[in-house]
């Protein structure tokens, strides 16, 4: 049977009944995880993916119920998630995470991007370049190009205003186009064989 | 790649690959939220019968407090006046030089909690849970932005003899590669904490710390966000002015002083409520160096079957010193 409460209503009612929780994953799991998957890839999407759940769960009393849809709110813990350097296996990981998030190791590099075909190779080239955007520039390019969510959403998901949400934008694209033009030539030199 | 023109935001929607998850990739998301959810369904209960216990001892202790509370007021807390000492050595310590061509090289220590899906071991239970300990030796040459890392998987501990035995027949060392040691190296890499150029002020560095974080957004409070990030500055900055400035930001959250020790060194505690009543703990020396670091659950896990107060991870560092070359092996 399909439950029609707003996501609002089910957040409410899992104050008192938690298992109700169960029903946002539902709902949201899908679209949270292909966030995921597309910021940080397949290996560790999938982790961010469930993590971003029991992290709502456990801040669901902190939901602003004058918002009805979950979604925005979400993806708002997964993009905080990836670009606080998620850290499943521990602190002592964290600088190696954070490295990881902005480097390519010292070895394998060419022999990955050289294995690579043309699309894998260009994704990873655009993750890699959205990886070195400022942060709040990270949050709001990665939730508009990679979850399709609008300035409002933005705005909720992040709890900062539409204008912050499109100053941040213009700022990010900009950085975000001179950061692929010089990845551009190292992907360019491939392709072109 | 791409011309002036080109909205870059459309490359991301002309290559984005499909993500769908797999039914286990959703099976085991799943468990783990039910997982969460069971863990605060069985806390009510317990914290009732604490309570019930403890309420009219709290009733006379209030009145106890409350008179100590009129004297001491005006008075700096103990966390306050612990790390206010600790910055003001920090502030006089002598700078760390890192010559040009040598690496700052720092030893640590961890043991940290694995979980993995019971089947990885051949149990019918969701999850498993161990403590791994790893050893772990970097070195970090700030001008050329190169770092190694490399760690050293030792021999796990267990809560229970079952999960001990499954490891055993199941060959879980292989999975958790008991025994190497893994390097990862890195040039040119670029560390959002350490790049960014921190004020020294403490209220300007705080701000600045405020302003990379979200409240709430990753389902914790700003405060712990803050405790956590002042952990990430403070593991690996140099400058002791910085060091120094981290430490009164910290003075400022609601911390708790655990331990102090007769070299002046401090052990600090933030304490708050995800699924579990979790503590963070920084164990800082006399001159505002990070010695050691923790998260422990307070609570038992029920769903891992972990004991109340567990560390889920536990880091010792050996003071940084430098060095002139990586090590030949």
């Amino acid at each position: 049977m399909t439950d029609e409460r707003s996501d609002a209503e089910v957040i409410a009612a899992s104050w008192v009944e938690p298992e109700i929780f169960g029903e946002l994953f539902r709902r949201h799991y899908r679209a949270v995880y292909a966030y995921a998957v597309r910021t940080v890839g397949p290996e560790d999407g999938s982790d961010v993916a469930a993590e971003v759940f029991v992290r709502a769960f456990g801040a669901r009393r902190r939901f602003d119920t004058n918002y009805s849809g979950a979604r925005p709110w979400l993806l708002g813990i997964a993009a905080h998630l990836v670009s606080n350097h998620y850290r499943k296996q521990g602190r002592q990981a964290r600088a190696i995470d954070r490295l990881r998030k902005h480097a390519e190791m010292a070895t394998g590099f060419e022999t990955e991007i050289v294995d690579r075909l043309a699309a894998q190779m260009a994704g990873d080239t655009l993750r890699k370049a959205l990886a070195n955007l400022r942060r709040q520039e990270w949050e709001v390019v990665s939730l508009f190009a990679l979850s399709g969510l609008s300035y409002r959403e933005i705005s909720q998901a992040l709890g900062i205003s539409e204008g912050t949400v499109k100053s941040r934008l213009n700022r990010g694209r900009t950085n975000l186009r001179n950061l692929l033009r010089g990845f551009g030539e190292l992907v360019g030199d491939d392709s072109d064989e | 790649m791409m011309n002036d023109g080109t909205d870059p935001l459309e490359l991301f929607w002309r290559f984005a690959q499909p993500a769908v998850p797999s039914v286990e990739e959703e099976r085991t998301a799943l468990a783990r939220l039910q997982e969460a959810i069971d863990t605060e369904t069985a806390l009510p209960t317990n914290r009732r019968q604490r309570w019930v216990r403890v309420v009219p001892a709290l009733a006379a202790l209030g009145l106890v407090v409350a008179l100590v509370a009129a004297l001491l007021v005006a008075r700096p807390g103990p966390a306050v006046a612990a790390l206010a000492e600790i910055a003001r050595a920090a502030r006089q310590a002598e700078p760390l030089d890192v010559p040009d061509g040598s690496f700052i090289y720092r030893q640590s220590e961890a043991l940290n909690l694995v979980v993995r899906p019971g089947s990885d071991l051949g149990l019918d239970r969701p999850f498993v849970a161990y403590l791994l300990p790893t050893r772990q030796e970097t070195w970090r040459q700030p001008a050329t932005r190169f770092y190694r890392a490399a760690t050293t998987i030792g021999t796990p501990r267990f809560f229970d003899d079952q999960v001990a035995t499954a490891y055993q027949a199941n060959n879980g060392s292989a999975l958790d590669r008991v025994g190497e040691t893994i390097i990862e190296q890195f040039v040119d890499a670029i560390d959002p904490v350490l790049e960014t150029d921190w004020p020294i002020e403490p209220t300007a560095l705080r701000q600045e710390m405020e302003s990379q974080l979200a409240e709430g957004a990753d389902g914790r409070l700003l405060e712990v966000q803050l405790f956590d990030l002042a952990a990430d500055i403070l593991r690996d900055n140099v400058d002791s002015h910085l060091r120094a400035a981290v430490l009164e930001v910290l003075a400022d959250l609601p911390i708790d002083v655990l331990d102090r020790y007769g070299d002046g060194a401090v052990t600090i505690a933030i304490t708050y409520q995800t699924h579990l009543t979790t503590r963070d703990t920084l164990t800082i020396t006399s001159d505002g160096i990070l010695l050691s670091e923790s998260t422990v659950w307070l609570d038992s896990n029920p769903g891992l079957e972990t004991p109340a107060v567990t560390a889920i991870t536990k880091i010792t560092y050996k003071p940084p010193r430098i060095v002139s070359q990586l090590p030949t092996s």
